[in-house]
Formats: structure tokens, sequence, C-alpha cells
């Protein structure tokens, strides 16, 4: 039997690791492998792995980091969702929404802003709708907005909305040109 | 608003409870059991990555609960991970979504007495592991108290004369002190000659001589007529006069 084999024997029932490298401080192939590590002689003295500390801060930034990304439990840790240029069009076109339907009427605008946490989801067909209570192929789009430029009423009552304007605007630019012009006449007098 | 229109969810006031804005508005929750609806509401789906996730809409016209946060009610208190005591849970319909809003670390016990009305809510709580029905009558309390347990909140829409004291002895059993209750008043069902103001303000009489003190009052109009949600606190602790 070898000395080793002798240190581990079960017989001897406390085994001190530290004591068995002292005894093997001769022999230099431990010292070797441990050159490279970060784990030193005094490891075992150590109440804690030193990297494990630093993974256990780690863990706790990332949860941190995570916790800020959603609205927490009180909402099911909805998530804070990338903002794309899609998605900010159609979050627009929502806080405008009062003008674009003529015959819908909405509440006070309770829409504050771009909103933190969203998410972007689809009505769901359900078997027992009837056809007109679903969009057609052609009407289905990935966004709001466009949705809105498949809507034929829509674009309908936004060109007619467009030209009432202009018409407005002409008719005011004009009478505004002629007030100068009876003025500068009077100034001439 | 038709299938596959796009909308927007977003957090709600009252935690558990969202909105889907589209070119109309509508109050969502979480669903339970996504692929399935209750009563035939429409459903919204997100895709977020791999995962699916799926929002029920809440119609005001058919469930108080939705009415009043509709309506403005400032308290629920059903936050996600509550346990809530549900007196009249009818067929399940706002039960449902008591479910979904308190999530699966929560728990709903739906007391109803109605046979017909209790089987389709037993088939709503099969599916949804945090519903307990109970079918038995709210007014004695202490048939049910093998399946209960301590409870956060009481909600109770049993449109009874005698409900103000029906949420008493409940309360007495299962809600813990500092623990809040919210009941739908439906004035003709406790006196259909009175005027709906002078039942709510009776109602809340009761309610105070049992020691439940009425914190918000509020009519559910235009979801509702003649009815008002009273929300308030059982038995608040003490507050300390000599600080
Ligand atoms: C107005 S409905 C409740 C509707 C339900 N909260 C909803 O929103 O889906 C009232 C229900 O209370 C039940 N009810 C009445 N008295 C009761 C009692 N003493 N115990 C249990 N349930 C009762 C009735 O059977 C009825 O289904």
């Amino acid at each position: 039997m070898s000395k080793d084999s002798d240190l581990f024997s079960l017989n001897n029932t406390y085994l001190d690791m530290h004591k068995s490298y002292q005894r093997n401080k001769n022999d230099n192939s431990v010292q070797e492998i441990m050159k490279k590590s970060i784990l030193n002689t005094d490891y075992g003295m150590l109440e804690r792995d030193p990297e494990c500390e630093a993974s256990l801060k780690q863990q706790k930034i990332q949860k941190l980091k995570e916790k800020k990304s959603t609205k927490g439990p009180d909402w099911f840790n909805m998530k804070n969702t990338k903002m794309t240029k899609e998605v900010q069009n159609d979050l627009r076109v929502l806080h405008m929404r009062q003008v674009l339907d003529p015959k819908h009427f909405y509440k006070k605008n309770d829409i504050k802003g771009l909103p933190k946490y969203f998410q972007v989801g689809k009505y769901v067909d359900s078997p027992t709708d009837f056809y007109s209570a679903r969009l057609t192929k052609k009407e289905r789009k990935s966004t709001i907005v466009e949705e809105l430029m498949a809507d034929a009423d829509f674009m309908k009552y936004n060109k007619k909305k467009h030209k009432e304007r202009k018409i407005k605007h002409i008719k005011t630019h004009a009478k505004a040109h002629q007030k100068a012009k009876r003025l500068k006449k009077k100034n001439k007098k | 608003m038709k299938g596959g229109s796009n909308v927007v969810i977003e957090p709600h006031r009252h935690p558990g409870v969202f909105i889907a804005r589209g070119k109309e508005d509508a109050l969502v929750t979480l669903n339970m059991v996504p692929g399935e609806a209750v009563y035939g509401e429409k459903r919204i789906s997100v895709e977020e990555g791999e995962n699916k996730i799926e929002y029920r809409v809440w119609n005001p016209f058919r469930s108080k609960l939705a009415a009043a946060i509709l309506g403005g009610v400032d308290q629920i208190h059903m936050p996600p991970g509550s346990k809530v005591l549900y007196l009249g849970a009818a067929s399940g319909t706002t039960v449902s979504h008591v479910s979904d809003i308190v999530g699966p670390e929560g728990l709903v016990y739906a007391v109803e007495f109605s046979h017909r009305s209790g089987r389709d809510m037993l088939n709503v709580a099969k599916k949804r592991t945090n519903i307990i029905p109970i079918i038995e009558d709210a007014r004695h309390p202490h048939k049910y108290r093998m399946l209960m347990g301590m409870v956060d909140t009481v909600f109770a829409d049993v449109a009874q004369p005698d409900q103000a004291r029906i949420v008493a002895i409940n309360a007495q059993h299962y809600l813990k002190n500092g623990g809040h209750f919210v009941i739908s008043i439906k004035a003709n069902c406790i006196d259909s000659t009175a005027q709906p103001e002078a039942v709510f303000a009776g109602e809340v009489k009761k309610l105070q001589a049992e020691r439940l003190k009425p914190q918000e009052q509020l009519t559910l109009e235009p979801y509702e007529r003649d009815h008002a949600v009273v929300v308030g606190v059982y038995r608040p602790p003490a507050k300390n006069k000599g600080e």
C-alpha cells in the first residue's frame, strides 16, 4: 500500500485536505497545476468561494435588470416590448383616433404619451363568429396603420376632410389678401 | 372588433387587469387557459417569442365588476396572488375573469346555490385550478368550512334582500381582519318601492353595523340601471392614537 492510499483509508475517519497538501509539498505536480488556477493554497480556508460570490452578485444585478424590464408580478411580468417604427406609428394613431372616425365618439383621451409596457396582439377568429365579424384576407394587415390604409371608408373620409381644410385655408387667405389690398388703397389716398 | 384586427395591450391601473387599445378599447384579462373562451367572449393573441399569450375581453354589460372598473372604482382589492371568496358565482362568467386576475398563485372560492348555474360553473372550475367551486347556500358558511381558508377579499353579487347579512356572516368566518369587501347592490332586489339612493344608503348602514366599513360607493351607469357597488374594509386595525 502506498502512503497516499493510507491517508484516505477509512480507518482514519478524519481527513484533512490541507495537511494532505502539505505532505505532498515535495511533489511539485500539484503546485504546477495550481499555478494557473485562480484557486490558491488558502482556498480550503475560505468560508465562501469568491467566484461564486461574484456570480451571486451578478445574478442579483441580472434579476434587478429583468425586474426593471417588466411591469412586475402585479401584471404578470408584462415585458417591455421593443419600440419599432411601425409600433410607434400605431401608438400615435391610437393617440389621435378621435379624429379618425366621425361615427365613433370616444371618452376623453386617456392615453398619455407612449406606453412603456405593452404588447401587440390580434383578435382571434372564433368559429362561432359570423363572417361579417372577421376581417377579410385582404383587410388583414400587420399594423393598425396599414389596416386604416386598407379601409376604404376611412380613406374617403380622410380625403374629404383634407379637401375641406384646403378650401378653408384658401378662403381665409383670400379674405386676408383682400383686406390687405383695401388697406393699401386707403393709405394711398 | 373584428377577428384579425390589431390591438395594443397595456396594463390597466388595477393589478392583474389590462386594456386592449384599437379602434375601440376593451377591458381584458390574461387567459389562464389559452385557446378557450368561457362564455363566447372575444380573445386576443399575442406572440412573444416562442410563448403564446392570450387575453380575454371582459364585457361590462355582462359583469358588474367590469362595469365598476370602467366606472372608475378606486380599488378592487384582488391583485395577483390574492384569495377571494366570491358569493353568487352563477355560471362563472365573472368568476373566470377573477380567476385570470388573481392568477396561478391566487385562489377563488366560488359559492353558488343554484344547481343549474352551478353546473356551468363547475365546468369553468375544471379547467381553472385556482377556482374552488362550492355549491352551497351562502347563508350557511359553516357548511363549506372544510373547503375554505381565510381570504383577503369577499366579493358578493347574490341579489338577495339579506345580502348585507350574508356578507357579514361570511366575513366573520373567512375574511381576515383588515381584509376588504366588494358588493354589488341591485336596488329593486332589496326594495322595489323605495328610491335606489335610499336603498343604497340603507345597505351601507347595515354593513357599518357589522364592522364592514364602506370606503367607496359608485353606481354602474351606463352598464346597469339602479345598481351600486360598495367597496370597504373589514375590522380595520385600530389607529394608534398615542402617536
Ligand atoms: C346576479 S347573479 C350573479 C352573476 C355573477 N356574479 C356574474 O357576474 O357572472 C346572482 C347569483 O347569486 C345566486 N345566489 C342567490 N342567493 C344565493 C345564496 N344564498 N347562496 C349562494 N348563491 C346565491 C343566484 O343563484 C344567482 O346565480
